[in-house]
């Protein structure tokens, strides 16, 4: 294949730990907005941010007959809202987001954009008889001591997690789907110039894909992809043994959606990304099919249908305070990306679906 | 056309395979045998659009699905065997072996893990595919041959097919005073919606869809519903929606004064996919034909043809006598 696509910087990088250290859960995006706003102000075309809070990034194409192709990474991550006042700094939260209760359970949280720190309690052991039970949302309290003056229920919180690069392994809160904003940054910074892209970075996918769904409706590409973090369910099973239900693996390069809950991808671009990663030398795996989805549920069947693909890095332990990534899955789905729509064109589109 | 006839033709389509998203040879099919005066083109979620030549907005829509439910390999413990998703509401084979058959030609007979007691979810069965091997994502149906038993056929996708079949033959059949298009839709049996972005760009004043039911008549069954060979149902709600009473009224007065059976239908059952339609754009208001189907999207499924001749003729009478049901 006749062509060679960028790599990740340091500032990438660099980037994602920030990104993943900002606090931004669904319905209050703006802390991630700013830092895509500052990354790309020099980059784009046309920087606009919507009514719901989605930011829609244009790069022209510089070449003609281009493909309109929408490219979606969603801004928002799980977490949780304060619901109640409970006297002496403590609150009341629900989840926002698919989380499970028992990961809230004795972890320090960020709340708010200011990012105060507060703590989920946990019961000691000493204070326990008889068998421990699985906390239900009731049980639980955010803790914030003097720093609950001036919070209101209403604010966001989320898991308070440093960024952490061992190797080729990252360890990360909200790498779902922070992996994906930092790779639709180095796409928009580095467009493909054969491509007419339009990086679109949504808001409230985890609570129903409802930031994609306008953002298609008013774009209306020829193509829509969707940047996502898929969960990698690849460790040993019992006694050792090979877990066969994984989801995908890590370190075997970027996931391809072919069916999930919501979508059925589109076999054209599914071939061509699988032809392009083989003509590179690019690992890529096919993601398991069945349940989970992304931004492309909703965006598929706006306006009259949009072609669509699902892309995703693996990561293990996505949705609870701390996910891990390894850094070449990340750098191969950037460049299978670049080099997919680096050699996308029209004539793809008029085969039979 | 007659019974006979009519039941050759279902036992033809349903030996087409088309899983959710790969629906090639029954578009194939259908493409092959269009009506004169029409046009048809394929979208880019593969929804099938028939259009009469010249129309370019038509004033109704009927709608029925290209697919069937199906699966796709997911990869197994070891060699020779894997594991299915299912594409759409497959119900989880019974203790005996069932079999299906992937898009290569591999058949695969379906046996619970042993690892696992009670197998609940499609995840608990394994897939014996041995000696072959099959790579993950490919696609399979059930591996069922089409067999005709008095008025009824049995099979696969008799239920998909059979709510084709009607809406074909009302294509073929039917000479309405305004122009109608016809849908078959990609992806009906997933949460697809493919109907759906269709009609958003037809942009109709309203549309019938054609659909398989679960029939509601083994003996001693709780709730009843639909019996098969007592005409199609006429649905009175879907999941979430209530059917157009207009739309509604308007198919009654076509089954009513002709001798075609029909039967009211209030389904119990939530269906994954067809109550978008009616929320396409600013709204369509959209109603339902739906051919009674035992054993609906299992291997062997049971559908009487009886049902699908009184559905095309109720449906082409309707379109004959007034192409503006809303009022």
């Amino acid at each position: 294949m006749d062509i060679t696509p960028p790599r990740l910087s340091r500032a990438a990088l660099a980037r994602l730990r920030a990104l993943t250290e900002t606090v931004a859960v669904s319905g209050a995006e703006g802390p991630v907005r700013a830092l895509v706003r500052r990354a790309l102000r020099d980059h784009a075309a046309q920087m606009h941010t919507d009514a719901l809070g989605n930011l829609l990034v244009h790069r022209p194409a510089q070449a003609p007959r281009a493909v309109r192709v929408l490219v979606a990474a969603h801004m928002d991550e799980v977490g949780f809202m304060l619901t109640h006042r409970a006297g002496d700094g403590l609150f009341r939260f629900r989840p926002v987001g698919g989380l499970r209760p028992e990961t809230a359970l004795g972890q320090a949280v960020w709340v708010g954009p200011q990012r105060r720190v507060g703590v989920v309690g946990s019961t000691p052991v000493h204070l326990l008889h008889g068998p421990a039970r699985l906390p239900t949302w009731d049980d639980l309290r955010i803790d914030l001591g003097p720093h609950g003056q001036g919070v209101e229920p209403g604010q966001r919180a989320a898991f308070a997690t440093r960024f952490r690069r061992v190797g080729d392994t990252v360890f990360a809160k909200a790498l779902d789907d922070r992996v994906g904003v930092a790779t639709l940054i180095e796409l928009v910074r580095h467009a493909p110039p054969q491509v007419d892209l339009w990086a679109a970075f949504t808001v409230q996918e985890e609570v129903g894909l409802r930031g994609a769904r306008v953002v298609a409706h008013a774009v209306q590409p020829d193509v829509a992809l969707a940047l996502d973090c898929t969960p990698a369910r690849d460790l040993p099973g019992p006694q050792g043994r090979q877990n066969p239900t994984y989801n995908t693996r890590l370190g075997h390069g970027p996931a391809l959606y072919l069916a999930d809950r919501m979508t059925i991808s589109d076999r054209r671009l599914v071939r061509h990304f699988e032809a392009t990663a083989r003509g590179l030398g690019l690992p890529y795996q096919f993601r398991q099919a069945g349940g989970g989805t992304t931004d492309a549920g909703a965006m598929h069947v706006q306006g009259a249908g949009i072609p669509s693909l699902s892309v995703s890095v693996p990561a293990r332990g996505l949705h609870t305070p701390i996910a891990t990534l390894r850094v070449r899955d990340w750098q191969a789905t950037f460049q299978l990306v670049w080099a997919a729509l680096a050699t996308l064109t029209p004539a793809l589109l008029e085969q039979t679906p | 056309m007659n019974p006979n006839d009519a039941l050759a033709l279902l036992a033809e389509l349903t030996r087409l395979d088309a899983p959710p998203g790969y629906e090639g040879p029954v578009r194939a099919w259908l493409q092959a045998r269009l009506p004169a005066g029409y046009t048809a083109r394929t979208d880019g979620l593969g929804n099938l659009l028939v259009l009469p030549d010249g129309a370019a907005a038509p004033r109704g829509l009927v709608v029925a699905p290209l697919d069937e439910v199906g699966f796709m390999a997911q990869p197994g413990p070891a060699a020779g065997w894997v594991r299915l998703a299912p594409l759409g509401p497959a119900p989880l084979p019974g203790p005996a072996a069932a079999r299906v058959r992937f898009a290569d030609g591999t058949r695969g007979v379906l046996t619970p893990d042993p690892a696992v007691p009670t197998p609940k979810a499609w995840a608990d069965w394994l897939c014996d595919v041995a000696p072959a091997t099959v790579p993950t994502g490919q696609t399979a149906v059930w591996d069922t041959a089409p067999r005709p038993q008095g008025s009824r056929l049995l099979g696969k996708a008799a239920g998909s097919r059979a709510a084709l079949l009607a809406a074909y033959l009302a294509l073929h059949a039917a000479r309405p005073h305004c122009p109608v298009a016809w849908v078959f839709a990609s992806r009906e049996h997933v949460p697809g919606h493919g109907a759906a972005p269709a009609a958003y760009g037809l942009q109709p004043a309203w549309a019938v869809r054609v659909v398989p039911a679960l029939a509601g008549d083994r003996p001693g069954q709780r709730v009843p519903g639909l019996t098969v060979g007592r005409g199609p149902g006429l649905r009175r709600r879907e999941w979430g929606r209530v059917a157009d009473p207009r739309l509604t009224a308007w198919l009654e007065r076509a089954f009513a004064t002709h001798p075609w059976p029909y039967q009211p239908e209030v389904p119990a059952d939530r269906e994954p996919s067809w109550a978008s339609l009616p929320l396409v754009a600013a709204g369509l208001p959209t109603a339902t034909l739906s051919i009674p189907t035992r054993n609906l999207h299992a291997a062997h499924a049971a559908v009487d043809i009886g049902d699908v001749l009184a559905a095309a003729h109720g449906l082409q009478a309707a379109l004959e006598s007034d192409c503006d049901p809303l009022g």
